[in-house]
């Protein structure tokens, strides 16, 4: 199935390349299937590869329908309600979502999150004189449908619940670290819906450098993924209420 | 201490960032005040406190790095920004770095101090060890802490804390592992938990052999700085309980030789007493005969007596020097015994009843008491023969009768009856005296021992009984006492009887 998400994906990129797809759509293909196949691999290292074949399909559907049109990506939150329901019966135990976790673990999330988005806005507002602002509701829910639905829960599952969660019972928790985190950018890095503008990039290397460090030390410190998808929703929000002022 | 640090850490760093959040800040006094708050969080908190205030002082400077490198690309200017933001990380990692090692260290000579206090009281092995895992377990700040030593084959241990080996159904593989290979064990995660499990099994090590193992779990990270401490927690508790032990043992042996010392001078000093009596009574002993023998035989060499009345002396005279010999013999022949030299036997086919009868008529015709004490003897008809030295079974007959009619009162009787039993004559001479007290009861064979009750109303070594079973077993055979106070006693040996075709010992 990864194989196919990868063809997917290259198939995508070259025809979007050679003009034969329009390139948005090329590159929602793409990151469609790195975000299903990062799901479907998380989903099979926690001893669920049945379930990672339907979460990569839900991740695929959704993503045909958020393009088909603006209210398809109501889609998205298929995938954390499919999630949820899977880890109700106890079978994400292996990516950090069995019991629920304590109030100071989700308060530490939601003080990573808010505290990076606060530095973001403090740092944007100083250099480019962008402000926080609501757009288009329509743009406004979709994207919060996609970083709830698909982005963050798709990241956090493989790069903190199986990749970190992996590593860290292997080796010490600053090389299981440094691992998620190095992946971690380069997704981002190489997300093709991301603005390739270089003070963007920086600010990706950043904030997502920050983010992943601290999403680690919660799931290290905690044995939870919410908290760190908690953080990273805060975070994604953030980012898309930026607009130029 | 650790608040406040907290709290001189908080307000120093809203300090410079306040101070700095004006235009008038220049870059070196910004390098140089965040450097403050960056070595206060590394001192008090660590590394990763100190590394997070660093990221906090670059993440106040950010916005006029990126600034800058957006506005003018990457001149000096930026470079020497970014290169304080490389300081102030660099800094918070190393003042952090020397800060914990300081503090593990500390914790380190603490642990040692308090187990090395713990060692230090005498205690049983469990309890000295639960004490040890007590005193660590706080210190080392580990989930499960477990503690085996090897006592010999047995295998004692203390645990604390939820072992999370333990609770995945295996018998703690680690310390079996560690107690076969002496070699030090790492696991990175014992598994069944959401967060890892890190594991160390540490030898307990004493003159270059395993006693035991030290096995630590821990939640999280378990440092390599963490588990060398560890193993030189593990060498010295394993030191220190190798020590506690050869000390318990030493003080269990020296307590055991004090026992037996004391208990061998106590029958030193009492054997001492005893030959000291027997002396005094020895020599009274033999005095008497002697008394009699010389009175009489002056009597006899200075006057004209009529003959019956010489024959009466001579009578008197014979039976003081029969009573001397006989004292002389049991001297004697205990000299042998206790020199361990065998008693020397003449062994010959000897009828019991004619012995029994023979003694009998030597006590009833002298009838020392003179309170006319009546012998009643009962033999089996067609007794068989024994083997024995005639002298010898005299003897023992007749000190057996004049232990009874010493130690019972005049007048009362004494039986002596003799049956064939299980390939043996048995004979038994009892009295209806005042019996023997438990305590004595055992110590009756022994040499020289003689009851205390009986020892300032009846004369007497010491030496009778003792005589008797030596020359009982001299003949193979087997000696008994029965008695109970008031109830008088009664004495039973068994000889051997004869083989009549086999034997070739002579008929007496």
């Amino acid at each position: 199935m990864l194989a196919a998400l990868g063809a997917l994906a290259g198939a995508a990129a070259v025809l979007g390349g050679h003009g034969l797809l329009p390139p948005r759509a090329a590159a929602l293909i793409a990151v469609a299937a790195m975000n299903a196949a990062f799901i479907a691999t998380a989903l099979a290292w926690a001893g669920a590869p049945g379930a990672g074949a339907v979460a990569a399909g839900l991740v695929l559907a959704a993503s045909g329908a958020a393009a088909g049109h603006p209210a398809g990506a109501i889609a998205y939150l298929a995938l954390p309600a499919w999630l949820a329901s899977l880890a109700r019966g106890g079978r994400l135990v292996g990516l950090g979502l069995g019991a629920r976790p304590p109030a100071p673990a989700l308060l530490a999330g939601a003080a990573l999150g808010v505290g990076l988005i606060a530095h973001l806005a403090l740092t944007v507002s100083r250099t480019r004189g962008y402000g926080f602002a609501l757009g288009p509701p329509s743009v406004v829910l979709s994207s919060l449908a996609y970083d709830v639905g698909v982005n963050v829960p798709c990241a956090e599952c493989f790069l903190r619940g199986a990749l970190f969660n992996r590593a860290q019972r292997r080796w010490s928790l600053h090389g299981a670290m440094a691992l998620a985190v190095a992946l971690g950018l380069a997704r981002y890095l190489a997300d093709p819906l991301l603005p390739h503008a270089s003070e963007v990039l920086a600010g990706a290397v950043f904030y997502v450098a920050l983010l992943g460090m601290g999403n680690c030390w919660l799931f290290w410190r905690w044995g939870s993924l919410v908290p760190g998808t908690l953080s990273g929703i805060l975070l994604f929000e953030g980012y898309r209420l930026l607009v130029v002022s | 201490m650790r608040r406040a640090g907290v709290l001189a850490l908080v307000v120093t760093t809203l300090a410079v960032a306040a101070a700095l959040d004006t235009p008038a800040a220049s870059a070196a006094a910004s390098r140089l005040a965040w450097l403050v708050p960056v070595a206060l969080g590394a001192v008090t908190l660590g590394t990763r406190p100190g590394a997070l205030v660093a990221l906090l002082a670059v993440s106040f400077r950010a916005p006029d790095i990126l600034a800058g490198v957006e506005r003018d690309g990457l001149t000096a200017v930026t470079f020497d920004a970014a290169g304080d933001a490389v300081v102030l990380l660099a800094a918070a990692v190393m003042t952090g770095s020397l800060a914990a090692a300081a503090r593990l260290q500390r914790r380190r000579y603490e642990a040692l101090g308090a187990v090395q206090r713990v060692l230090a009281i005498e205690a049983p092995l469990e309890r000295t060890l639960r004490r040890v895992i007590a005193c660590l377990d706080w210190r080392l700040g580990c989930a499960a802490l477990t503690l085996t030593l090897r006592d010999g084959d047995a295998v004692a241990t203390a645990s604390a804390g939820c072992s999370a080996l333990a609770a995945s159904g295996n018998r703690d593989p680690v310390t079996r592992e560690v107690l076969r290979s002496g070699r030090i064990v790492y696991l990175a995660d014992a598994g069944g938990q959401p967060r890892p499990r890190r594991v160390l099994g540490a030898p307990l090590t004493a003159a270059g052999v395993t006693i035991g193992a030290l096995v630590a779990e821990r939640t999280g990270e378990l440092s390599p700085p963490e588990r060398e401490t560890l193993v030189m927690l593990a060498a010295h508790v394993g030191l220190g309980l190798e020590n506690a032990r050869l000390a318990a043992m030493n003080r269990r042996a020296a307590s055991e030789l004090d026992t037996k010392i004391a208990a061998a001078t106590h029958r030193l000093a009492e054997a001492d007493r005893a030959k000291s009596a027997i002396v005094a009574l020895a020599s009274h002993e033999l005095r008497t005969p002697l008394a009699a023998l010389l009175g009489f035989s002056e009597l006899l060499a200075t006057l004209d007596f009529a003959r019956d009345e010489v024959r009466r002396l001579a009578g008197i005279v014979r039976r003081e020097t029969a009573r001397l010999a006989r004292l002389v013999d049991d001297v004697l022949d205990l000299s042998r015994i206790e020199r361990g030299l065998p008693v020397p036997l003449g062994p010959r086919r000897v009828a019991v009843a004619a012995a029994l009868e023979a003694a009998v008529e030597i006590f009833a015709g002298v009838d020392a008491d003179g309170t006319g004490r009546r012998f009643a003897i009962e033999c089996e008809a067609a007794l068989p023969r024994v083997v024995a030295d005639p002298d010898a079974l005299d003897r023992i007959v007749k000190n057996l009768i004049a232990n009874a009619v010493k130690y019972s009162p005049p007048g009362s009787p004494v039986g002596i009856t003799a049956r064939a039993v299980e390939g043996a004559v048995e004979v038994t001479v009892a009295d209806a005296g005042r019996g023997i007290a438990p305590e004595a009861r055992a110590r009756v064979f022994e040499p020289y021992y003689r009851a205390p009750d009986v020892v300032r109303g009846v004369p007497g070594t010491g030496l009778g009984l003792a005589v008797v079973k030596a020359l009982v077993e001299a003949h193979g055979g087997t000696i008994t006492l029965d008695s109970a106070p008031g109830a008088g006693t009664r004495v039973t040996f068994r000889l051997p009887i004869a083989r009549e075709a086999s034997s070739a010992a002579p008929v007496d």
